[in-house]
């Protein structure tokens, strides 16, 4: 459930618009924020607090991919599979990340650490294949470079 | 869209046709102005374009690409064709575009013979798919509340269903989620929908058949239907509908629209589309006497002979009448009749507490389009829906605010622009403020002196007079809620003089049942009791002596008093209803009548139970809350041994000796008609009289 000073944030971002309801995509960022996805609870707290329908919330939080509905690992893995990164090799990473995590892209694995996405163009294109975990970015892969990463990671 | 009709004239050619239309008008109205049916799914008149299904192209000279005809509006000089070769081309080609995921179930899918997807797929498709991918597949047979199925393999996603959620007030109780091919039709969470007003009517919308109704799934394809033009019997709005049924396999199956713009616009509540089941369930089949296990069916004629026998004047205890509010003209007046001619009584009553006072000064066309409403305990949202839903139209395109004063909290004061919450009783006080700050000056202090008397919130209270004083057209409709005293004097001193006022019954013929004499005090034609020359004159028209005695004013007076204790219910379910008062005085009628459709509270409590038609069985008409009167057709036939209202307390008025030669509602009216000069309107309006006339 969505923190007090999460609705806090939430109020003060609807009152700085003319139009409640326009404070939409920054509290789902709230709520993303605190609770890694998108509670049904929490979405409930945002229709109130927008004085919006509850399914006009799901609508467009499920319009925007980078948006989360169900729950994701500790590690959310986007892997870049636009046109760069692919002619260097993004289909052997993906297909690496497959078989090591023994999941398909769009799952998480059973332990709950790591969610496993394939994105378009990351921006790095001249450092192909490119992924980015949570908030950081890793390029020039290989797929032992990949394994090094997921090793060293807390 | 609609246009201004004082909008000047655009002239242009469309397949060759001069078309003249006012400017503003989109090509594909235009087109049809000219008899040119332009294929669509996503367009549709009450809603406002989307161009989201590309059905509707065509091509317009100087414009290189084809152009949505939904979107663009006319220009002089412009020449449209919709009609070449091309333009079929790019329609076959959006056809085997939507059908691509289309799952194809026509024959299980309840939409199939008035679908739009079929139809045009059967006039311009090609029958033939290129693609070998598998189709993509999404949730069926989903029920999602609101007496809806949602099929999302069906939805063709023309946007019409959400769009009327957002453009006439229900609000997007489900709306599209995802995006790109993997766009479905959800509510939040899957969850079903709870407490819906208007959803119903995206079922209509739905070209296809992801929209259906879950209580006409499965129970008959449109061919195989009865439909009558009928009017809506569960508010006084009057709603035109279209009634279907099956009579050969005897049931009901359902309520649809009929649009009409000054009643209804294209719309229905999700009441009187859905409330039928008791057309088909626990009716009252065949006439009967005896109180609970007492009970017996007998004939009608044993029946009725019985009733007459008990009835029979003289006898000191007193005869009265109490009649449902939805039950039409022709039947309440024979019951008024038979009570006052044969049975020497004017306790004659109604169900509805508003019959009677001050009604609706205008129509509901001209409460639209004041720029305020003001509605005092009256709950236009739950009651009166599609009333609610014409104000909110003028809301959604800025034309007019929504008030709603009530002395307890709850749906009133909600899904409006103010709710003034007051103290109970200080509706009138009010009022009364309220009609002199919007004359006189603007005087804060005064203000605050009536916010401090009637209990309302002060800054509420200074935004509804600001409101007030910059209205020029002002609506002040009153309800059952505030109490009647007084009310429709208050409610008239704030509308002020080119306002709309007045107290708005919510039964569905109450203003007509008052106007055909089912009134203790008023005889047809609303002429009072104590006027002696129109008592002989009905007298000498009926052949009967017509009774002169003042009756107590309330049907619970007159049972408490004793001065009535025999009772003829004609139509709804008192003892049932939640009036305790009402229920334990009729529980000590002598004898008890019930003429009605259904075995409830009273149907088991009366004495004599004489089955009744229900208005999707018989012919009648009714008076809605504007004074429109309208005409309503069967579509099916009387369940078990039950018959027409009047056709039964004409019976049993023979049997006490008075003339009651009916042989059909015609004939009712035309005596209606004969007992004074306004009810002429009334007899005349037949079914051709589609708009309905209006009560003078
Ligand atoms: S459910 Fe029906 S009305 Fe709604 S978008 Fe789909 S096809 Fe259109
Ligand atoms: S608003 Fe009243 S008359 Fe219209 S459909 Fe609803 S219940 Fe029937
Ligand atoms: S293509 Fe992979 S980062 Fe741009
Ligand atoms: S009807 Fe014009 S785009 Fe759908």
């Amino acid at each position: 459930m969505v923190s007090q000073a999460g609705i806090d944030e939430i109020r003060r971002l609807a009152a700085s618009f003319p139009r409640r309801e326009s404070a939409l995509l920054p509290a789902l960022w709230v709520i993303q924020r605190e609770e890694g996805y998108l509670p049904e609870e929490s979405l409930r707290v945002v229709a109130r607090e927008l004085s919006m329908e509850p399914s006009d919330v799901t609508s467009r939080a499920s319009f925007y991919t980078m948006f989360a509905l169900r729950p994701r690992g500790q590690y959310v893995i986007q892997v870049c599979q636009s046109i760069s990164c692919a002619l260097v090799g993004a289909q052997q990473v993906i297909d690496h990340l497959r078989g090591r995590l023994g999941i398909e892209v769009g799952e998480t694995t059973h332990d709950e650490r790591f969610t496993l996405l394939t994105v378009e163009c990351l921006a790095s294109c001249g450092s192909g294949p490119v992924m980015q975990i949570n908030e950081d970015y890793f390029e020039h892969l290989t797929v032992e470079r990949v394994d090094e990463i997921l090793d060293g990671l807390p | 869209m609609a246009t201004d009709p004082g909008l000047p004239d655009v002239t242009l050619t469309i397949d060759g046709r001069q078309v003249t239309v006012p400017e503003g008008t989109l090509v594909i109205n235009a087109a049809e102005t000219a008899g040119i049916y332009i294929p669509r799914f996503c367009y549709h008149k009450r809603l406002d374009p989307a161009g989201a299904c590309r059905m509707c192209l065509v091509e317009i000279e100087g414009i290189p690409k084809p152009q949505t005809s939904c979107t663009v509006p006319v220009k002089p000089g412009m020449v449209v064709h919709t009609d070449t070769e091309a333009v079929r081309q790019m329609r076959a080609s959006i056809l085997e575009f939507i059908l691509m995921h289309h799952p194809l179930d026509c024959p299980v899918c309840d939409k199939g013979g008035e679908c739009d997807l079929q139809d045009w797929t059967f006039t311009y498709g090609t029958r033939l798919q290129r693609h070998d991918f598998p189709r993509m597949h999404f949730r069926k047979a989903h029920r999602i509340g609101g007496h809806i199925v949602l099929d999302q393999e069906r939805c063709i996603e023309c946007y019409r269903c959400v769009r009327f959620l957002e453009e006439w007030g229900e609000g997007l109780r489900f709306a599209f989620h995802e995006r790109g091919d993997r766009s479905v039709i959800e509510t939040f969470g899957g969850l079903p929908m709870a407490e819906t007003r208007f959803v119903g009517n995206t079922i209509d919308l739905c070209p296809v058949g992801a929209l259906t109704s879950e209580t006409f799934r499965f129970r008959g394809r449109p061919a195989e239907l009865v439909n009558a033009e009928s009017i809506c019997p569960h508010c006084s709005v009057g709603c035109n509908i279209i009634a279907s049924a099956r009579p050969t396999l005897g049931f009901f199956c359902r309520v649809t629209p009929r649009p009409n713009m000054a009643v209804n616009d294209y719309w229905i509540c999700d009441r009187g589309r859905f409330n039928y089941d008791w057309l088909d369930e626990d009716r009252l089949l065949a006439p009967g006497w005896g109180r609970g296990a007492d009970r017996q069916d007998g004939t009608w004629d044993e029946t009725l002979d019985r009733l007459a026998a008990d009835l029979q004047p003289p006898c000191e205890s007193g005869a009265a009448l109490l009649v449902d509010s939805s039950v039409g003209c022709e039947d309440g007046f024979v019951a008024a009749k038979l009570l006052r001619a044969a049975l020497s009584s004017n306790a004659i009553y109604q169900s509805d507490p508003a019959a009677g006072w001050p009604g609706l000064t205008g129509t509901i066309t001209d409460v639209a389009r004041c720029d305020l409403v003001l509605a005092v305990g009256l709950d236009l949202w739950t009651d009166l829906p599609i009333l609610w839903l014409r104000i909110h139209r003028s809301r959604h395109l800025g034309r007019s605010r929504l008030v709603s004063v009530a002395s307890a909290d709850g749906v009133a004061l909600e899904r409006c622009d103010i709710g003034l919450r007051v103290a109970p009783g200080a509706e009138l006080g009010l009022l009364r403020g309220l009609a002199e700050l919007r004359g006189g000056s603007a005087d804060a202090s005064r203000a605050d002196a009536l916010a401090a008397q009637t209990g309302a919130d002060r800054e509420q209270l200074l935004r509804l007079v600001k409101r007030l004083r910059r209205a020029s057209r002002v609506a002040a409709l009153g309800g059952a809620l505030a109490g009647f005293e007084g009310l429709a004097e208050g409610l008239a001193g704030v509308a002020g003089p080119g306002g709309v006022w007045g107290i708005v019954p919510t039964g569905a013929n109450t203003v007509g049942l008052d106007w055909v004499g089912v009134a203790a005090s008023r005889l047809p034609g609303g002429v009072p009791l104590g006027d002696a020359k129109a008592r002989t004159a009905l007298a000498g028209a009926w052949s009967a002596p017509v009774a002169a005695e003042e009756a107590p004013s309330s049907l619970a007076e007159a049972l408490e008093t004793g001065r009535a204790r025999r009772v003829l219910v004609v139509g709804g379910d008192p003892i049932g209803a939640g009036n305790d008062p009402l229920a334990q005085a009729l529980d000590r009628a002598e004898v008890l009548a019930y003429v009605g459709t259904n075995a409830n509270a009273t149907a088991e409590r009366a004495d004599y139970v004489l089955p009744m038609a229900a208005f999707s069985e018989v012919t009648r008409c009714v008076v809605s809350l504007e004074r429109r009167i309208q005409h309503s057709s069967p579509c099916d036939r009387p369940r078990g041994e039950s018959r027409a209202g009047w056709s039964i307390l004409a019976a049993l008025g023979r049997r006490l000796g008075v003339g009651f030669d009916y042989e059909s509602w015609e004939d009712v009216r035309r005596e209606i008609a004969a007992c004074h000069e306004s009810l002429g309107t009334l007899a005349e309006l037949g079914p051709r009289a589609r708009e309905g006339a209006m009560k003078p």
